[in-house]
């Protein structure tokens, strides 16, 4: 009976301790990350894979014969990368890092975004209302001798149902991306860039 | 009973066989038991209800932007996050703040992904009290419905993109159907967005599945033209003097979604779940076309309900036999607190008739040929025998891609402040 009153007490001043120490859990906490170091908190694409993505992409283009063969720094109008997943991926923000590294690299010239828009208001074509031989003809008309595309293509797959404490998801995503002469329609380079991810969580929480 | 009372009567005073002296009964178990049950009590009662249903007053009302404020605070966390996010969501849309309405409908799924699938501290809350303690998700139907809404969003905001991402999200949902009903007017939406990012094939997959969900009409899949199956007097396309002369020389094409009556708890009158309506669509005088049935949400929500049923019935006995126990715990002790613990028990015992209450009865698509430059097109709702019911000009939203014109409108009240 004793013993029974001690843990009971024990509990009560743990207890209180905890209320009055403040657990950490339960607290406010702020602090800067670093870039590079961010952590992936689930199994899609996140901050790291963008900035992954467009580094090797930058790389790949500067380093190509395409590019190595041209006189001039030609000039490219980004039609952008379309979304081929389930989430909302912001692919702006990767065609955006795209073109200011290559642009400060001093490698290639890109149409400026508001011009386009302009062009195609004067013309009667919201942006995303425009065909791709719209768009062709807008880039032609801004100067643009060359068109980046391209696809992030998305492939996911989760555990059945079963009995089970735990559900694994895995994820596939594959980024295509293309520069297309504008004169002769012809793909004039095309990487692509894959990579997968697995995450286990668990199905009971408190 | 009277055996049973003195059974009870004879164990209560524990002899100590050490101390050889007689222990009074332990009062500390049943407090313990009727602070959990007054815990479950405030659990069940929750904060939301009040300004939810005076959101859906107002939203049925034409008072949008009431409606919208009533729901401007929703505390996080809230047991009920993921249903009045749904709820202002829909508000937003009719509001035209297609960004704000995206922003609610996108958190709320969201937060279904983050929560863990079974939750300890709520279910077992669920056994005591009853299952309007649990974190409202929302049935399969109305989460793949909320991304054939949020896809709308998109739609109107020519983010042809996203709206895409919209229909993967409903293809998969509808993919593993698990024995919920499918929705053949979410299947059409996914396949209408993919038809406008150039992604035939898939589009054509979706339109052939929701020709075979919805018997009463024939969709084409290459082309996405919805014809009634059936020669019935409510399939039949409406006669119009203008429609036939006037409509087909016209080179672009509307798809127009539709979103007629309320849910049924909101119904005044029974046409609106006892037959379709359906909604004619002019340009000026000229007759376009009408839109036809695809889902009936309170269908959806009865055969989801029914999938559900032997789940939910053992459940509710599990949850009777529960609260006897404590009760009969509690009453052992202290006869009267016994009483009062079955008695504020038993009156927690509620269903959850949570839903998502602003969605449309009739969900409806109307797919005609439509002038070029199209600003605005007048739509007569009408009941299933051709009853002008109510007659809205539609401005906005109108985005264009190409030759096909999208837009979507719904028979509620004119907005007004």
């Amino acid at each position: 009976m004793n013993r029974k009153i001690e843990i009971v007490r024990l509990g009560i001043v743990f207890s209180a301790v905890l209320l009055l120490a403040g657990c950490a859990m339960f607290r406010t906490r702020v602090k800067d990350d670093d870039v590079t170091q961010m952590p992936q908190l689930d199994a899609r694409y996140g901050p790291q894979d963008l900035r992954r993505l467009s580094q090797d992409i930058v790389a790949e283009i500067a380093a190509s014969s395409f590019l190595t063969n041209q006189q001039d720094a030609p000039i490219m109008i980004i039609y952008g990368i379309q979304p081929r997943t389930t989430t909302f991926v912001d692919t702006q923000a990767l065609t955006d890092r795209i073109k200011t590294t290559l642009t400060q690299s001093g490698k290639i010239r890109f149409v400026n975004e508001a011009r386009r828009q302009e062009l195609m208001k004067e013309q009667g074509f919201q942006a995303q209302s425009a065909t791709d031989d719209t768009r062709v003809a807008v880039g032609k008309q801004l100067g643009a001798r060359y068109m980046l595309t391209g696809a992030l293509v998305e492939m996911q797959k989760t555990t059945g149902a079963q009995v089970r404490v735990s559900k694994t998801e895995l994820m596939y995503y594959q980024l295509t991306v293309d520069i297309t002469d504008l004169e002769t329609g012809i793909v004039a380079w095309s990487t692509q860039k894959e990579f997968a991810r697995e995450k286990r969580e668990p199905l009971i929480g408190w | 009973m009277v055996a049973g009372e003195n059974n009870r009567k004879r164990t209560l005073p524990a002899v100590s066989a050490q101390a050889g002296k007689v222990l009074s009964p332990r009062p500390r178990r049943p407090l313990l038991l009727c602070a959990a049950v007054l815990a479950a009590a405030f659990l069940s009662a929750g904060c939301a209800g009040v300004s939810a249903d005076k959101a859906r007053a107002n939203f049925y009302s034409g008072r949008l932007a009431h409606a919208n404020e009533n729901l401007r605070d929703i505390p996080p966390g809230d047991k009920d996050e993921i249903l009045l996010l749904s709820e202002r969501g829909m508000i937003r849309q009719s509001l035209g703040l297609y960004d704000e309405s995206s922003k609610d409908w996108r958190e709320a799924t969201e937060i279904n992904d983050r929560l863990a699938q079974y939750s300890l501290s709520r279910h077992t809350a669920s056994f005591i009290a009853n299952d309007n303690v649990l974190t409202y998700r929302g049935l399969p139907f109305e989460r793949t419905i909320l991304y054939s809404f949020l896809a709308k969003n998109y739609l109107a905001q020519s983010n042809w993109d996203y709206a895409a991402i919209c229909a993967r999200n409903i293809i998969g949902h509808l993919e593993n159907p698990n024995g919920f009903p499918d929705i053949p007017y979410s299947r059409y939406l996914a396949a209408f967005c993919l038809e406008l990012i150039n992604d035939r094939g898939n589009a054509a997959i979706q339109y052939r599945a929701a020709s075979a969900s919805a018997k009463s009409l024939v969709i084409d899949p290459a082309s996405g033209s919805i014809t009634p199956a059936a020669t019935n007097a409510a399939a039949r396309p409406a006669a119009s003097e203008n429609s036939a002369a006037g409509a087909g020389d016209f080179a672009g094409e509307l798809v127009c979604f539709i979103g007629i009556g309320k849910m049924p708890k909101w119904c005044l009158s029974e046409y609106e779940y006892d037959m379709a309506p359906y909604a004619d669509i002019y340009y000026g005088d000229t007759h376009l076309g009408r839109s036809y049935p695809f889902s009936n949400t309170a269908e959806l929500m009865a055969a989801s309900r029914k999938r559900l049923e032997a789940l939910q019935v053992s459940k509710d006995a599990t949850r009777v036999v529960v609260k006897e126990v404590i009760s009969e715990t509690v009453g052992s002790q202290n006869q009267a607190l016994g009483d009062i613990t079955r008695l504020i028990l038993f009156a927690l015992e509620e269903p959850d008739a949570r839903c998502w209450e602003t969605l449309p009865l009739w969900l409806e698509v109307a797919r005609v040929p439509c002038p070029a430059g199209l600003a605005n097109y007048r739509v007569e709702f009408k009941t299933s025998g051709g009853v002008v019911l109510k007659s809205k000009t539609v401005t906005a939203p109108i985005s264009r891609r190409g030759k096909i014109y999208i837009s979507f409108c719904r028979d509620l009240e004119e907005a007004h402040p």
